[in-house]
């Protein structure tokens, strides 16, 4: 090492003119000499030119690295805080009818709140000069207990401005949304409602976050001008019959879309979370007409007599004994509502206007308990059914199917069912004879391919359920031009273990119009009294719920593009069947 | 060669950083743009859901029906009857 301090390559500067001979001859000396001092140069060389690839290349990576944080910043940085686009959107989405027209929205409102106030009674005093309705004890309490007071929710901007100006430095702004049901309580047991944080409690609010939809908006099957009259007509029905309660709901007998469904008493969802004590809630987001079961009583017929139709026991032109002793216990006979009956024999569409209990049970009888059971399974009375909310009912059934149960079930005792499948097997007694499934969903098409009875016999009931309308217990339900088609019942209320004394629930169950049902209509009221002052003279459902049915048809058929037409009337069935056998005996 | 290949690597490096700042005060300069397009975006979209939510107020069932039963005398409003409304399929039957 000490040679190399020495070096003559380092040291020497060679210029014009010099003897370079010395250069050559010590370098060979040198090279002779000190071979493994210049190895050693050479290596410490290439260990500084390692060194400073190193460098470079470190210094490189850090380049390339920097720069590339430099352009693409969205790997250190989250992207909301630099680009707001996606909060843009609403965070639930909006519910419209099927005309379009919008039932529950969602707005950006101010919440005003105090964090940490330096002189709570001062900070008290300024707040309650702007927001009057404050009590100001309770909100001292609050400042001095808690570092942070929510002062006023949903504030409109003369109030934001009013805080502002109030000179409390604590206080901040933060924007909530805030969801809005425009038509108050109408279709609020569709619609449903949403707690404080946006997060549906009930009805299609509930669904919302649990399905797909979430930023999508809804457009549901329900009209919101029939949804009206129907809730109007049932809530004055409620008021002029002394009833407890009403439900009603009217369907599309082709897809099984729910035009509109009413279920009183009813709620404000706008102020459901505010106003209303837990038991109001509890009693009126009760929604009847999905979640309710009950006997609906004589309207059960009409299963019954399609029942025995289909399975070709009986036909219309054959004759009953009104008057004949169908035991359902030791030592008694089945009764006739009001203990009705006719001196000589009826026929069957007969049974059905003067809604005969015994001719139900005789049909019933022929027909059989095991082909009772499985007829009403098929057109869906006895099954849980799905529908897009979550409060859905199931029916009760008797424990044990006897005949006793398949006696009183023909007329509509003994089981309970839930209004919304009762009325779509009702619709698929009407529409030619096709299972359909209800739906809220306006986009949701269900086809008719599930044939349950055959085309004929929905025929047939049509014509049954017609006689009854024009010359029965449903003559109030008649509305000039449309030919409706239906079915009272008046059920005695089941209570402490027997049916007296409790009031009873009338129904109307009908479709229009007659000659090729499109819609299907069910109103029931519960305990409705008469009220002789202003010309209601009974309590059944001739009195009330069949003249409801009437008037709310007769608003809603307008609307929902039903033909007026006085001429025609449903298929004559009756002649075609004489007919049918004038031939034959010709025949013959 | 070696020093005009570090000397290229440099350059190339300080362009990059120069082109990135460039571009990086763009894109800032972007997003604040689309910051504001999106607030003001927002702001007509309240309004937008305010004015219709008006809409559906002032147009309601029950609304419509207190005015016309309160307004009766002068207007004589009244639910649209059955027979007020001729089909055309109705019509071609006739003919």
């Amino acid at each position: 090492m000490v040679n190399l301090k020495k070096n003559k390559f380092t040291n020497i500067k060679a210029t014009a003119g010099n003897d370079l001979s010395f250069l050559f001859h010590d370098s060979r000396k040198g090279l002779s000499n000190n071979r493994n001092d210049i190895d050693k140069i050479s290596l410490s060389r290439e260990r500084v030119h390692l060194a400073k690839f190193l460098f470079i290349f470190v210094f490189a990576i850090f380049i390339v690295r920097s720069t590339s944080l430099a352009i693409f910043p969205g790997e250190i940085l989250s992207k909301p805080n630099k680009i707001i686009s996606n909060s843009i959107k609403n965070p639930l989405p909006e519910i419209y009818d099927r005309n379009d027209k919008l039932l529950a929205t969602t707005i950006e409102t101010k919440r005003a709140s105090i964090r940490n106030p330096v002189n709570p009674e001062e900070t008290a005093r300024m707040i309650k000069a702007v927001i009057p309705e404050l009590n100001k004890d309770v909100l001292l309490n609050k400042l001095e207990n808690k570092s942070y007071v929510e002062i006023a929710d949903n504030i409109n901007d003369i109030q934001y401005y009013d805080i502002l100006n109030s000179g409390v430095a604590e206080v901040e702004f933060h924007s909530v949304w805030r969801r809005i049901y425009i038509n108050k309580q109408l279709a609020s047991h569709i619609i449903g409602y949403s707690g404080r944080d946006l997060i549906g409690l009930s009805g299609i609010e509930k669904t919302i976050p649990k399905s797909k939809i979430l930023h999508e908006d809804i457009k549901l099957s329900i009209d919101i001008s029939v949804q009206f009259h129907l809730e109007d007509q049932i809530a004055k029905g409620i008021e002029l019959y002394g009833a407890e309660s009403g439900f009603g709901i009217v369907m599309d007998v082709n897809n099984g879309q729910i035009i509109a469904s009413a279920s009183l008493p009813t709620f404000d969802p706008n102020i459901i979370n505010k106003n209303y004590t837990n038991s109001a809630v509890k009693e009126s987001t009760f929604n009847q007409v999905f979640q309710g079961s009950y006997e609906l009583g004589s309207v059960m017929k009409i299963m019954t007599l399609a029942m025995g139709l289909e399975s070709s026991q009986i036909d219309l032109n054959d004759k009953f004994d009104d008057n004949i002793c169908i035991k359902i216990a030791a030592n008694r006979c089945l009764n006739n509502y009001r203990n009705q009956s006719s001196e000589n024999l009826i026929n069957s569409v007969d049974c059905l206007v003067r809604s005969s209990n015994r001719c139900m049970a005789q049909i019933a009888i022929k027909v059989g308990r095991e082909n009772q059971k499985s007829f009403l399974q098929k057109v869906g009375l006895l099954d849980e059914y799905l529908l897009e909310v979550y409060e859905t009912g199931s029916p009760i059934l008797p424990e044990r199917w006897t005949d006793n149960s398949m006696i009183t079930i023909s007329f509509g005792q003994g089981l309970s069912v839930v209004p919304l499948s009762f009325t779509s097997s009702v619709a698929a007694m009407v529409n030619g004879g096709y299972k359909i499934q209800p739906s809220l969903n306006y986009y949701n098409n269900s086809k008719k391919e599930n044939r349950v009875i055959r085309e004929n016999t929905s025929t047939k009931t049509i014509y049954a359920m017609r006689q009854v309308v024009k010359h029965g217990s449903g003559k109030k339900a008649d509305i000039k031009g449309y030919a409706v088609i239906g079915k009272t019942g008046t059920a005695d209320i089941p209570c402490n273990g027997a049916y007296s004394g409790c009031g009873n629930r009338t129904s109307f169950v009908g479709a229009f119009p007659g000659w090729d049902p499109k819609y299907v209509i069910l109103v029931s009221y519960e305990k409705p009294k008469e009220n002789p002052s202003r010309g209601i003279m009974g309590g059944s459902s001739f009195h009330n719920a069949g003249p409801t049915a009437g008037e709310i048809i007769r608003l809603i058929a307008p609307i929902l593009n039903v033909e007026y037409n006085v001429d025609k009337d449903v298929k004559d069935v009756k002649k075609d069947i004489l007919k049918n056998n004038l031939i034959e005996e010709n025949s013959l | 060669m070696f020093k005009l290949f570090v000397y290229s690597l440099f350059f190339t490096f300080i362009s990059l950083i120069v082109f990135n700042q460039i571009i990086s005060h763009e894109i800032k300069d972007k997003v604040r743009q689309l910051n504001n397009i999106n607030y003001s975006l927002k702001k007509e979209l309240n309004k937008e859901i305010l004015l219709k939510t008006d809409w559906v107020v002032r147009t309601s069932p029950e609304r419509l029906q207190k005015l016309s039963e309160k307004y009766y005398p002068q207007l004589r409003l009244s639910p649209s009857k059955g027979e007020n409304i001729e089909f055309i399929n109705q019509e071609i039957e006739k003919n």
